[in-house]
């Protein structure tokens, strides 16, 4: 626990000094598509709750904004016929990103921190003998990952910025796998390795705090 | 797109050979270097009993068979062998160790020799039990059917 702790300090501490001392919030938003993809693709992850919010705020650069996501994941997969396993885990991601001053497109980069925790219990189902079940050892531990990501937007009523981002990223986790593929705040790790990688895309939505100005066509 | 393609391939190939522990109910596999003739088996504890089709000795040379189920709720499996004018009885002791294999697998569950004591009693007059384990790395894969190439054997030297 010490070490998500000390995490979230560095990366905070990083992310408060990268910004104008003011920090006045942009935007709040929510991912909307995590839960999404885990219900209806091939991946047996079993009852996901995934909940992922980001807080966005102004730089002193004009059209760059930083924001801090927090996530939560909770999910249960049949890692083999036998082996079925629950996974909790938290995240906190520090996001840059950069928007073209001309369009609605945008590309940056983030920071993400996760921690996960990950029960299992085997069960060997007897045709001579009952059913044996065991527990496997729980196991708990971190990933870091840095995500590059780029996408475009459609505002609607002004105030409402949806946000269709494709995204990738490098991940080095000494949870996820073997334990559990999945890092909350990133999604399936691909690699059973410690170094893997994630390729996504996602819908964002968020809640501008002021009221996008009308554009005006000019010349 | 290709590449990724043929980088799941070779990760999908690397991992076909492994075999992750004990995933259903394990067997003993008893090998007779004796001629034998068995009418009936018993195993104390069972629900239903060893049907006859399965108890008869392969009489190959180095050849594993018949196989038995283990109990995996208890750390001792106790056979009884029904021969015409004898009955001989088997128990094989074993202990239950759970350990991430790889990162394949992650955590299996495998059976081993008891750290200490005996690992068998029995009323044959020589055997010898050897123990492999479950698990089979990718790398050097064997085929593993009916506990051919892993799991608790029994070599049965002289009834």
């Amino acid at each position: 626990m010490k070490k998500i702790y000390c995490w979230i300090f560095i990366l905070l501490s990083c992310s408060v000094k990268a910004q104008d001392s003011t920090l006045k919030i942009r935007a709040i938003g929510v991912d909307v598509v995590k839960n999404v993809t885990h219900y209806v693709s091939a991946a047996d992850f079993q009852n996901p709750i995934i909940a992922e919010c980001y807080v966005q705020f102004f730089t002193s650069k004009p059209n760059h904004y930083f924001s801090v996501s927090l996530g939560y994941a909770d999910m249960s997969r049949k890692a083999q016929n036998h082996f079925l396993q629950s996974f909790r885990g938290y995240s906190v991601k520090t996001t840059w990103e950069q928007h073209n001053k001309n369009n609605r497109r945008f590309f940056g980069y983030s920071g993400v921190f996760s921690y996960g925790t990950v029960k299992g219990e085997l069960e060997i189902q007897g045709n001579y003998f009952p059913d044996y079940k065991t527990r496997t050892p729980y196991n708990q531990g971190i990933g870091l990952a840095l995500e590059g990501f780029a996408g475009t937007s459609a505002l609607l009523f002004r105030r409402v910025e949806t946000r269709f981002v494709f995204r990738g990223a490098a991940i080095i986790a000494d949870i996820g796998n073997p334990q559990f593929p999945y890092l909350t705040g990133l999604g399936i790790s691909y690699l059973p390795e410690m170094l893997s990688f994630n390729v996504g895309a996602t819908i964002q939505f968020f809640y501008l705090i002021k009221r996008s100005p009308k554009r005006k066509l000019s010349h | 797109m290709k590449l990724f393609l043929v980088f799941a391939l070779c990760c999908l190939l690397y991992s076909c050979g492994e075999q992750c522990g004990i995933e259903a109910e394990p067997v003993l596999a008893i090998q007779f270097r004796t001629e034998a003739t068995i009418s009936k088996v018993a195993i104390l504890g069972s629900l239903q009993d060893v049907p006859k089709e399965g108890i008869q000795p392969i009489q190959r040379p180095n050849a594993l068979g018949p196989f038995f189920p283990l109990n995996l709720n208890s750390d001792s499996t106790t056979y009884i062998f029904t021969r015409p004018n004898r009955i001989d009885t088997l128990t094989v002791y074993y202990k239950k160790h759970i350990y991430s294999a790889s990162n394949t697998c992650g955590y299996i569950l495998d059976l081993e020799a008891p750290a200490s004591g005996k690992t068998y009693t029995t009323t044959f007059k020589r055997i010898e039990v050897e123990y492999r384990s479950y698990y089979i790395p990718s790398q050097g894969a064997k085929l593993n059917s009916q506990g051919e190439e892993s799991g608790i054997v029994v070599k049965i030297d002289e009834l």
